[in-house]
């Protein structure tokens, strides 16, 4: 009874992990564009228009950060970033779950104190806080407040560590899949689409 | 112990900033605070030194002076094009009118104070890769690199454009042509080896080029009464320090030259012409009421 | 206490944890062990700003102008334009092999990108010629680094980025090394072909040159667009990559009718693979501020002075060590790990930093074939199904060929220079 409800449990938390992973995705692509939009907007004006935009640089290197953070936490998610021993990750059973706290534990350390010092600063003061510091700065050319734009940080963390634990959950509940989200034998850098049959 | 950043290399002859940064570290180890120095970059770049400032992990750190104008914009006063008559005056203001004062009021809840207001070199002129500039007309067909905002407006009320380019990008864009030139104190282009394709110079007087040396508040609040005696006399001798070699810096016109960069002299008139333009823009630089209170302390 | 962090960070790495949380966990364990905790305030700033960071943004775009390439058809149009040129020749399909990833490496910054492409295309051509497998695989593999030589190249933004070094020199001084590399592959290539009398193509097999060079007209414009708009001074090389975007999209219409989707698709491993990237930058950074608060560079500037190496002996040290690493580090990680590190001292000992850049990225790229963590290899041993050690091994001719390269860019530095100069990127 108890294990059913923990697998219950940890399918739900599973799927709002994958819910989450579908908007990260959304999110990045957006961005993405921006990207090319701002930069090659900034080709066009230069040479098109009298005056150039000057928020064109600012705005393509603040998607860039937007980007590369979601993207960081669906790269997590689907298991595509650079692993030196990939075949501890397809590992199942009691061995498979060892292996995987283990893992989970190695993000948490790294994310806690990242996480902790985005909301807190000196003396627990949360204005003195990363996130509370940013609300208080303007960006370089862009008139809003840096917090648009320093918030994609915390929140990659946040993400990837929700797919920590439905992940972990799911181990321990015996209902990890039999093979990792991954695609195998990719341990380098993500692999391009097959380009199709021989010529 | 206390952390000093710098923001240039540890050159006594040619770094305005390190002359203040030494001087003030050598006063506090010579007086029983150790200070300790960190490279260039060690701590990160200009934003996350001044992030670590505000948070009390850095004590002192050399920063470009606008860092503190994300927090407020007083200090952008400072940066007025043809608004003061030099360093004195500046001096002036910030202490006998108190307007250093005013500066740090709105930043010490963020943590960080303005010490001192550090100057680079004698005041910035108009250097280009294509044509000697005696008048506002001679700048029409140039396309100046601009640092920000500000300084596209400055070119646009001098009648010519600007383009923003990233300094590490700058010496392919002057090369290129996707900029023609810039505005800088004299040393820089020689700092920087600019001077094989910068060949012409106008010492246009522009503005003194100022950096700002920073310190924690938490920090300096924290200090007892004692040491924070030994810490504001470290800050004035440092200030001495930097103000005595402003002094030293007259011979840079004449490295220019040996460089092969020619310079070009402003009538009074095209001085008036170029001064009378550039406060169009004071509007943009900063508020009415702290243009006031600027105009006010250089009285 | 220090000691925890390798520890640490070897249970981790055994545990399957992908690196970058590797290095992010042992960091922070790390500045525990040296009694910094206090700093680790500076995590989430220090994150932001080494991402936040002008010099990396054409690394997104050349990837993405890469993805769509990819499933644009554009490869395949390159391949039988290499075929048309140089087809004819001994040991032919061999060489159209090192003629793409050179066509091929004008368009993408990655040499993963085009071992991947090219072993799915050409190294079934090759078997059917008669080539053995294991040899087309392993000079797939072999000329795929010309890639990231070849502008434009996402090492060397990155490179460019952690050293503020102009990614338009880095750019504009691969080139020479770049053809140079394919040179001395093609001469390896021809030797092959003499000793093991590899086959040729018959005259009618070929595909006719006038009608190939015009439909790959437009996949030759996207070099062109590249290079011609940073050397001529038109565009940066952020802007030239929003470019290289623009037309492969427009190139792939062209030959394929790219569907939305695919572009979703291409849109979306653009942001992952960035990701994975930032996150290793972000890891690192935590620990390259730890060294710099215990002094680390300065310790190893130090240790370099204090056992008297000069410039030329300690340059021939960073290339022993760097091979090293790329042997068991993945090409962005030995960068963000070695470079901030080891770098500076030889700029201080008078390097210049345009060739020390060159010199270092062409370095940790052959990493990318070594063993035991080679990518390239792995890749095209996971795409052909050829042993992965088999492939190492028959790398090795190749790879010994790349090495004397490599020796030929440090003792003359010349050959990197000598453009960039000529074109007025950099003084002297
Ligand atoms: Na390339
Ligand atoms: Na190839």
């Amino acid at each position: 009874m108890i294990r059913r409800l923990a697998q219950a449990l940890a399918r739900g938390l599973e799927r709002v992990s994958a819910t989450l992973n579908v908007l990260a995705i959304g999110g990045a692509v957006l961005a993405v564009l921006v990207m090319v939009y701002a930069a090659g907007w900034q080709v066009i004006a230069r040479y098109l228009l009298s005056s150039p935009p000057i928020w064109t640089e600012e705005l393509s290197r603040r998607a860039m950060v937007w980007a590369g953070m979601l993207g960081a936490s669906v790269a997590f998610r689907a298991g595509a970033d650079p692993v030196l021993f990939p075949a501890m990750v397809v590992m199942r059973g009691k061995l498979g779950a060892v292996l995987a706290t283990l893992r989970a534990l190695g993000v948490v350390i790294f994310a806690a104190p990242i996480l902790w010092y985005c909301f807190f600063g000196p003396n627990m003061n949360m204005a003195r806080g990363f996130l509370g510091r940013s609300l208080s700065r303007t960006a370089e050319m862009i008139p809003v407040s840096m917090i648009w734009f320093t918030a994609a940080v915390p929140l990659a963390f946040i993400l990837i560590l929700i797919h920590v634990a439905a992940s972990l959950s799911l181990h321990a509940t015996g209902q990890a899949p039999a093979r990792a989200a991954s695609e195998p034998g990719t341990p380098g850098s993500p692999l391009p689409e097959p380009l199709g049959k021989t010529p | 112990q206390v952390k000093v950043a710098l923001d240039s290399p540890a050159d006594l002859n040619g770094s305005g900033t390190y002359v203040w940064a030494h001087a003030f570290s050598t006063y506090l180890n010579e007086h029983g605070i150790e200070a300790e120095e960190y490279q260039r970059g060690a701590l990160g770049g200009d934003d996350e030194v001044f992030d670590q400032v505000t948070q009390g992990l850095v004590e002192v750190a050399m920063a470009p002076l606008g860092i503190t104008s994300s927090l407020d914009t007083l200090i952008n006063g400072l940066r007025l094009p043809y608004f003061f008559s030099g360093m004195e005056q500046i001096d002036h203001a910030l202490y006998d009118n108190g307007m250093l004062e005013r500066i740090n009021e709105p930043l010490l809840s963020h943590g960080v104070r303005v010490a001192g207001v550090v100057t680079v070199g004698p005041a910035a002129g108009i250097f280009n890769t294509r044509q000697p500039i005696a008048s506002m007309a001679d700048m029409a067909d140039l396309r100046m690199r601009a640092l920000d905002e500000a300084q596209i407006e400055l070119f646009q009320a001098w009648g010519t454009t600007g383009t923003i380019v990233s300094w590490a990008e700058v010496p392919n864009a002057l090369q290129t042509g996707v900029a023609d030139g810039y505005l800088n104190p004299a040393f820089v282009p020689l700092l920087f080896g600019h001077t094989e394709f910068l060949r012409h110079f106008t010492p246009a007087d522009i503005l003194v080029s100022l950096r700002g040396a920073i310190v924690s508040e938490d920090w300096y609040s924290g200090l007892s009464d004692e040491d924070r005696a030994t810490v504001d006399a470290a800050i004035e001798a440092a200030n001495a320090a930097n103000r005595e070699w402003l002094g030293t810096q007259g011979g840079v016109i004449d490295q220019l030259r040996e460089a092969g960069v020619e310079i070009t002299e402003l009538s009074p008139e095209a001085r008036a012409e170029f001064q009378e333009a550039s406060a169009v823009t004071y509007g943009r630089i900063v508020n009415e009421e702290e243009l006031a209170a600027w105009q006010a302390a250089i009285e | 206490m220090i000691w925890a962090a390798p520890v640490l960070g070897a249970v981790l790495l055994a545990s399957g944890l992908a690196i970058a949380y590797v290095i992010g966990a042992s960091a922070v364990v790390a500045f525990f062990g040296a009694g910094q905790e206090r700093y680790l305030a500076i995590l989430p700033q220090q994150i932001f700003s080494k991402i936040d960071v002008f010099a990396l943004m054409a690394m997104p775009l050349f990837i993405l102008a890469g993805e769509i390439m990819n499933r644009g058809g554009v490869t395949r149009v390159l391949i039988r334009l290499a075929m048309a040129l140089v087809g004819r020749l001994p040991g032919g399909l061999g060489h159209v092999n090192v003629m793409t990833s050179v066509f091929f490496a004008g368009i993408s910054g990655s040499a993963v990108a085009d071992s991947a492409a090219v072993s799915n295309t050409l190294v079934p051509a090759m078997r059917e010629q008669g080539y053995t497998l294991t040899y087309a695989g392993a000079i797939t593999a072999a000329s795929s680094i010309i890639g990231p030589i070849v502008p434009p190249s996402i090492v060397m933004i990155f490179y460019g980025a952690l050293m503020n070094t102009s990614v338009t020199a880095l750019f504009i001084a691969g080139i020479v090394p770049g053809l140079l590399l394919a040179l001395a592959l093609m001469l390896a290539n021809g030797y092959f072909a003499w000793r093991d009398d590899h086959p040729r193509a018959a005259k009618g097999e070929l595909p006719p040159f006038l009608p190939t060079l015009l439909r790959a007209l437009p996949a030759l414009c996207i070099p062109g667009i590249i290079l011609g708009g940073i050397v001529f001074g038109l565009m940066t090389p952020t802007e030239a990559a929003a470019v290289a975007v623009v037309a492969a999209a427009f190139a792939g219409m062209a030959y394929e009718r790219m569907t939305l989707m695919a572009l979703f698709e291409a849109l979306k491993r653009t942001a992952m693979l960035s990701g994975s990237i930032f996150m290793l930058i972000a890891a690192v950074s935590a620990l390259g501020y730890l060294g710099a608060l215990e002094r680390l560079p300065e310790a190893i500037a130090d240790m370099v002075t204090g056992a008297g190496l000069g410039p030329v002996e300690y340059m021939l040290l960073l290339n022993v060590i760097f091979l090293l690493a790329g042997m068991v580090l993945d090409t962005p990680v030995a960068l963000a790990l070695l470079v901030p590190l080891l770098a500076p001292v030889a700029l201080e000992q008078g390097a210049d930093p345009v060739h020390l850049g060159i010199v270092l990225c062409f370095n940790l790229t052959l990493g990318l074939l070594t063993p035991p963590l080679g990518g390239c290899l792995i890749i095209v041993s996971t795409v052909t199904g050829i042993n992965y050690w088999r492939l190492a091994r028959a790398v090795l001719p190749f790879l010994v060929v790349e090495i004397a390269v490599l020796g030929v860019l440090i003792w003359v530095p010349e050959v990197t220079l000598w453009l960039p100069r000529v074109l007025g990127f950099i003084g002297g």
